[in-house]
């Protein structure tokens, strides 16, 4: 039996350090019809504690590559990464610890309620039975879940079951948030409710790292901004920094105007 | 063509492609069948070839139970036995066991003895008794432990052995008079078989094809009945078809018909698979040694009937896979269901049904018995066409009920509001529901 | 929406969770999950619980049925016994429509056609009527025709024709025409044999004691007696039938937990979920292999549990009789320790269905690898069904055989504790085993990615799995079809094996491989690779070898004879075909035996195979691969281990040298001595020369000859540190 090492401290987040950090990552597919794919081709990315920070990009840009090697759930390539101070490779289990992951495919046990699920991770992450049913009562009021707490997760609606989702990836409440596409598939009431719970997060001098392709979502919630496109970060800043270097006022634009300076680069 | 049917034609076809496009069923309906059968039947052979080997080579031990009496006739057959010289046979275990001559009843003697022996640490492997009873002839008796393997095997080398040396003795003595057993022999017994290797081959296929054909056919059809309602349920592209502006009975038609061609082409690839096998690898062994062809007319015949049951199979196994809501669901419960063809075919292999009307019209039973009837051969004229025709009627009245029955239930389920459990769905199939009984077409 | 910042039980409060504590949540979660779903517990365990029983009773009842049907059933015979004198007509007569109501009737002038000529030779295995032609079988075909007819107009089963002796001194002959497709036929021929055997026998035994006074075989017989208690006979009966029930009981339970926990939980996306949890991946497969091995250790304890009451029940009866009288505790405690020796077993059971339910990306293709697994699991416990399989610690080494006659012989109460602890240590060894390949499958790489993308890892195997592929449709190819076709005809069917298929096999692999290595296929089949100096070096070094390693597999093969004994009756049939093979002239026999294999084996396994797998492994694995695969081609048992070995030594030279040439002067040399030995050396004189110390010596040069030098290797794009996940072979492709 291997056993996890005694918890460390996790660093307490200071405002305005590094909380994800890549350093030239690459990652390599192979796909049995298309050959080799490179989907990130050196990325380089700074998140600080305190910060909200958004990965934009079409689909197949590389942004759940991204998430899912920051996560531990894949292993880049080449290249390195580290998330609040281990590194991905080498120290696994610490940056799962301190990471809360959330994407459209990390799906809750349907024959579960909302408390047992809450318990089962809760023991994984070790925390105290006290300690847990604590945090799980003090989630189920922040999630307003108290009127379905006793109902299998099979039986909820999508905005439902993505409260519990949510409340799950903050269970043991991460200095960094890794948040895939996190308002795909979710109604219009759900996704105010999943905005100002990103937003909450910059409060209390957490990380928060998302990818999105709605622009909207971006302009309002980000501190700074990636573009990714084709596996490479194309340009990364606040939004004004962003309107400044490509001259266009909405992200839209901003987004063509490096897609167009990327692929006249790569012609030439 | 009527609509309906046209309908269902294009369903069929749709999902027919969908269906050999997805790389599991491929696996399923030819990889597997195809590999699966030759490297058992290849394991096993080796394997058998293995044990048989190793106890052909096997060492087995003796021990010789003697009464004084009998002392001089032990002592001959130890000598016989070549227990004094070689040890290929057997090896001796320890010197001779010595049983009192004052014993009342020295064969249940022996058998105490030799009960205590085989319950030794390391116990000979049989034991040779060798007593007289009040000064009569020499008897023997082997005795063995029947629950252990080499006992076993030491008892049947034992009397093998020992009929060696009595036709050697008998022969011996025979010559010693000047005449051999053929002179003595009372009678000689000849069979002559009269019907050719074709005809055997056709009997052999019609006493072990027809449980092949049900078992393979429910085989077959298992995973695409499942994939084709469950699954898709649990996929969520029913309701695409189901959108579609067509009858439901094409919808549940054309899936059958998808169904039975998957399900066709699994089946023949089994038999195909196995057949190659057990042909080709225990006829290498001269295991065989019949010559197993089958005769192409009686093939060709029995193909048509092989087809309706094929339909009829995944009639019925889709209707009941359409009760459950995930691949899971209907996974187990067709793997119960499929006792219920199983179970019939093998009472159907009982010698000596035919095809009576009142045969022909049950399920399964009917089937087999019309591919025995067909595969044993004989002229066209004598083959029971009225049976026949009955039963393949019959199954297909059955697979009509089994799509009407699923049809029925997809559209309770349309006016309940979908999901439901198992029991719901049984329920509604059956119309218990209540409701309207305006069928929505 | 707000959190608190912080609370207590954040990163401070948490305690370390241990692997032992995360293992027992997962298995415990799994379990939770298992039973709430109440329909599939139902319908997968409980259902079969119920309905394995009846299938049991069931077929047993038919098979009752079937014989009382049987017995039940009369024949009819016609018969014409003119030929015997009244005394012995009599004596048959009497014994004759004794059983169970055979219409017999004696209709001497109805057969007339059958009752002279010359009395037909007995076939008993169906005699094809054109195939019976011979010099002088015109009178015998008239008569076989007209037996025939008259089947058909008498309506009979059966043809009785007693006939005079055949030659002096030999006794009357009794014809039985009946037809061998026809039961009540063959009932009849039965019933007809065993009285005129049972007659000649009493006639001889007679005779015998009239001219010699007493029977000389009187002295052998011997009465035979079981002495194995009630309860040892009764625990063996069931032993026979509880390895295979246990199997697929654990089969089945055991796949359910494990679609469940593995394949399923993939589909629905939770497994993700569980795998950003910090902990370690392999205490999650630990845990959800507990889950897997309860469920299947419960399914099992249902089921013997129901065996038990049904056998104390009485219900078991047709088993055997003395399964009610057995005593309860005894039987109990019996399969009590069957299941102690099964459960490493079990746990392999578990962990293999694990493995493949990991591989599965979906429910659905988990599903499928599960009737291949019962196949195999059924094929491996059916042997413990006979009482006579020896247990013996080799037999106790090979998976789920051993354990099943370990269990045969708990039931009987005859277990030998040396091969009972090989076989519990053999199959913790092998569960082991799988678990840490579950452990290495469950990487969340190959979970993330759609179905037609596969790991990193797998597809840097790419062109080995093509070479394993393609050498595997090889050895499918010759041991079906070229066996099928060597029945048929041995010479010409062995030159279309390997004219045909294997070499066949290797050029379309070499092309395909080609393509995909970027080579020619005569680069593929190794004819073009290696110095000249190099590739001559080997040759030579390879005839000088080849005859001393031919002797050295011998002896190999004698060694082997002790552990592996070889049944008399396979060791004759492959003598006989080599001996029909080497009984030629010369020539033929070397193109035949040396020449062809090395040729065509040669460019399959050495040539196109090898060069796929180097590409993507290491030496070892190459050697390892392409060894087995050549050693499986050979189709047996008793051949792995010679065969294996020289593969090896080949598939080396093929390295070291980078061409075949060499490979095929070795490979065409070891056969040779075999012909040589048979046709120009039949006293063994130059088989004592190749034992000599000298000879061994020069065949140690010869193969330090052609290995030693390394002039060119077969290319490889593998990294001499293979694990580095950094290192990228093929980024020169790259725009």
């Amino acid at each position: 039996m291997t056993s996890i090492d005694p918890q460390r401290p996790a660093a307490e987040p200071v405002k305005g350090e590094s909380a994800v950090r890549t350093e030239a990552l690459t990652k390599l597919y192979a796909d049995a019809k298309r050959g080799e794919v490179r989907a990130l081709d050196g990325l380089d990315l700074d998140c600080k504690y305190g910060e909200i920070y958004g990965l934009l990009g079409p689909n197949g840009a590389g942004k759940s590559t991204t998430l899912r090697i920051l996560a531990t759930m894949l292993a880049p390539t080449s290249g390195r990464a580290t998330v609040a101070g281990y590194d991905v490779a080498s120290d696994s289990l610490a940056v799962r610890r301190n990471v809360g992951f959330l994407s459209a495919s990390t799906g809750l046990y349907p024959r579960l309620d909302v408390r047992e699920t809450l318990e089962y991770f809760g023991r994984m992450h070790g925390l105290e039975e006290r300690a847990l049913a604590d945090r799980i009562d003090e989630l189920i009021e922040a999630f307003r879940m108290d009127s379905y707490v006793t109902r299998r997760c099979e039986h909820m609606s999508s905005g439902q079951k993505q409260r519990v989702s949510i409340a799950r990836a903050v269970l043991h409440d991460p200095t960094v948030l890794i948040l895939d596409e996190p308002t795909t598939g979710l109604d219009i009431l759900s996704t105010s409710d999943m905005i100002d719970f990103i937003a909450s997060r910059k409060d209390s001098g957490r990380c928060v790292l998302f990818s999105t392709h709605v622009l909207s979502e971006a302009e309002r919630l980000c501190d700074r901004i990636g573009i990714i496109h084709h596996g490479r970060l194309l340009g990364s800043g606040t939004l004004p920094e962003l309107r400044e270097r490509t001259g266009a006022e909405y992200l839209d634009g901003i987004f063509r105007a490096f897609v167009e300076v990327d692929e006249r680069a790569h012609i030439a | 063509m009527p609509p309906l049917l046209r309908a269902a034609l294009r369903i069929a076809a749709k999902d027919l492609r969908s269906c050999l496009r997805d790389r599991q069923t491929i696996i399923y309906a030819v990889v597997l069948p195809l590999a699966m059968y030759p490297v058992m039947f290849w394991i096993m052979l080796q394997a058998q070839i293995l044990i048989e080997g190793k106890r052909s080579a096997q060492t087995l031990s003796i021990a010789v139970l003697v009464e004084q009496s009998a002392a001089e006739r032990a002592a001959e057959l130890t000598s016989d036995l070549g227990l004094d010289t070689d040890a290929t046979s057997f090896e001796a275990w320890a010197p001779l066991e010595v049983l009192g001559t004052s014993e009342p009843d020295l064969a249940a003697a022996a058998r105490e003895r030799a009960r205590t022996l085989l319950e030794l640490d390391s116990p000979p492997d049989v034991i040779l008794a060798v007593y007289s009873p009040a000064g009569e002839q020499p008897t023997l008796a082997i005795l063995y432990d029947g629950a252990r393997a080499r006992s076993t095997n030491a008892r049947e080398r034992l009397e093998q052995k020992l009929a060696e040396l009595a036709e050697v003795a008998r022969d011996d003595a025979l010559e010693s008079v000047g005449t051999d057993r053929n002179e003595l022999a009372g009678l000689e017994f000849r069979p002559v078989n009269l019907a050719t290797g074709k005809e055997v081959g056709a009997f052999i296929a019609s006493m072990l094809l027809p449980m092949m054909i049900v078992v393979m056919a429910v085989m077959g059809a298992f995973y695409p009945a499942v994939d084709l309602t469950a699954g898709e349920r649990e996929r969520g592209t029913e309701e695409t078809t189901l959108l579609l502006p067509v009858p439901r009975t094409a919808v549940q038609l054309g899936k059958l018909l998808a169904v039975t061609a998957i399900g066709g082409l699994a089946s023949s690839m089994n038999l195909l698979g196995m057949g190659v096998a057990a042909g080709h690898l225990l006829g290498m062994t001269g295991a065989g040694g019949l010559d197993f062809q089958l005769d192409p007319l009686a093939l060709l015949l029995v193909a048509p009937l092989v087809l309706i049951f094929v339909l009829f199979t995944s009639a019925i196994l889709t209707a009941i896979a359409s009760f459950a809501e995930t691949f899971k669901q209907g996974q187990s419960l067709l793997g119960s269901a499929q006792l219920l063809f199983i179970f019939p075919a093998m009472a159907s292999s009982l010698p000596g049904l035919t095809l009576t009307p009142g045969i022909a019209a049950i399920p399964v039973v009917g089937a087999a018995v019309g591919f025995r009837t067909i595969l044993r051969g004989g002229p066209l004229g004598e083959l029971p066409w009225g049976g026949l025709a009955l039963c393949a009627l019959a199954m297909v009245a059955y697979a009509t009920l089994a799509v009407l029955v699923s049809v029925r239930l997809l559209n309770q389920e349309l006016r309940t509001g979908g999901s439901t459990s198992v029991v719901a769905r049984l329920r509604a199939a059956v119309g218990l529901t209540g409701g309207g009984s305006r069928q929505i077409q | 929406m707000t959190t608190s910042s912080r609370p207590g039980a954040g990163g401070s409060g948490a305690r370390a969770s241990g692997g032992r504590s995360v293992v027992a949540l997962v298995a415990r979660g799994e379990l939770l999950r298992l039973l709430r779903d109440r329909k599939a517990v139902f319908f997968a365990l409980v259902l079969p619980l119920l309905l394995y029983p009846l299938l049991f009773l069931g077929s047993e009842k038919l098979g009752q049925a079937s014989e009382r049907r049987m017995e039940d059933q009369s024949v009819a015979i016609a018969a014409n016994l003119e030929a015997l004198d009244g005394d012995l007509r009599q004596q048959l007569l009497d014994r004759l429509p004794a059983p169970d109501g055979a219409t017999f009737s004696i209709a001497d002038e109805l057969l007339e056609g059958l009752t002279d000529g010359a009395a037909p030779e007995a076939g008993a295995v169906g005699e094809d009527a054109s195939n019976a032609g011979g010099d002088d079988h015109s009178g015998e075909d008239a008569q076989r025709e007209r037996a025939s007819e008259l089947l058909e107009e008498l309506a009979v089963d059966l043809l009785l024709v007693a006939r005079p002796s055949d030659s002096e001194g030999s006794p009357p002959v009794i014809v039985a025409w009946f037809r061998r497709n026809d039961e009540s036929g063959m009932r009849a021929s039965q019933l007809i044999g065993s009285a005129v055997s049972d007659l000649s026998t009493t006639l001889f035994e007679a005779r015998l004691v009239e001219l010699l006074g007493v029977d000389p075989a009187q002295s052998f017989a011997a009465t035979s007696e079981d002495v194995a208690s009630v309860a040892d006979s009764a625990g063996l009966a069931l032993g026979k039938l509880l390895p295979l029930i246990a199997v697929l009981v654990v089969l089945s339970g055991g796949a359910f937990a494990a679609l469940e926990a593995f394949a399923a939980e993939r589909e629905v996306g939770t497994l993700e979920t569980l795998l950003v949890q910090p902990v370690e991946r392999i205490d999650i497969a630990r845990g959800k292999l507990i889950a897997v091995l309860a469920t299947g250790l419960a399914a099992w304890i249902g089921n013997a549990a129901s065996l038990i009451a049904c056998a104390a029940g009485g219900l078991l009866a047709t088993i055997d009789e003395g399964l009610a009288d057995a005593p309860v505790a005894v039987l109990i405690g019996r399969v009590g320790l069957g299941t102690v020796i099964m459960l490493p077993t079990i746990a392999l059971i578990a962990s293999v269905l694990g493995m493949v339910s990991a591989r599965a990306r979906s429910y659905r293709e988990g599903q499928n690898y599960i009737l291949p697994l019962t196949l195999a699991g059924m094929a491996l416990a059916s042997p413990a069904a006979a009482a006579d399989v020896v247990f013996d610690p080799l037999l106790a080494l090979i998976p789920v055989l051993g354990p099943s006659l370990a269990m045969r012989d708990a039931l009987a109460g005859s277990l030998a504790p040396v091969p009972a602890l090989v076989a519990l240590a053999s199959s913790a060894v092998y569960a082991l085993l799988a678990l840490r390949g579950i452990a290495n499958t469950l990487d969340a790489e190959r979970l993330l990615q759609g179905a037609d993308v596969d790991a990193e890892a797998g597809a840097r195997r790419a062109h080995a799995r093509r070479a394993i592929l393609w050498g595997g449709v090889g050895v499918g190819a010759v041991l079906l079809i070229g066996s099928w076709l060597q029945s048929k005809d041995l010479v010409w069917g062995l030159v279309a094996t390997l004219w045909g298929l294997a070499l066949g096999i290797a050029l379309l692999a070499a092309r395909d491989l080609g393509k995909k290595l970027d080579l020619r296929p005569a680069a593929v089949l190794g004819l073009t690779g290696g110095s000249p100096v190099g590739v001559g070096l080997g040759v030579c070094g390879a005839l000088l070898a080849g005859p001393g390693l031919g002797q050295m597999a011998g002896k190999v093969l004698e060694l082997q004879e002790r552990v592996l004994p070889m049944p008399t009756v396979d060791a004759g049939a492959m003598e006989q075909v080599f001996a029909a093979l080497l009984d030629r002239p010369l020539i033929v026999a070397l193109f035949l035996v040396a020449i062809s294999p090395a040729i065509c084996e040669e460019l399959l396994f050495r040539g196109a195979v090898l060069t796929g797998l180097r590409r993507d492994l290491s030496v070892g694995k190459t050697l390892g691969w392409q060894a087995l695969l050549f050693a499986l081609a050979h189709g047996s048992v008793h051949r792995l281990v010679p065969t294996a070995s020289l593969g090896l030594i080949l598939g080396l030279l093929r390295l070291r040298t980078g061409s075949i040439l060499p490979c095929i002067a070795l490979h065409a040399s070891y056969n040779g001595v075999l012909v040589a030995a048979t046709q120009m050396d039949p006293e063994g004189r130059a088989a004592s020369l190749l034992q000599h110390p000298a000879w061994m010596l020069a065949t140690i040069a010869g193969l330090a000859l052609a290995l030693l030098p390394r002039q060119a290797a077969v290319e490889s794009t593998t990294p001499t540190t293979p694990t580095k996940p950094n290192a990228v072979p093929t980024a020169d492709r790259q725009p």
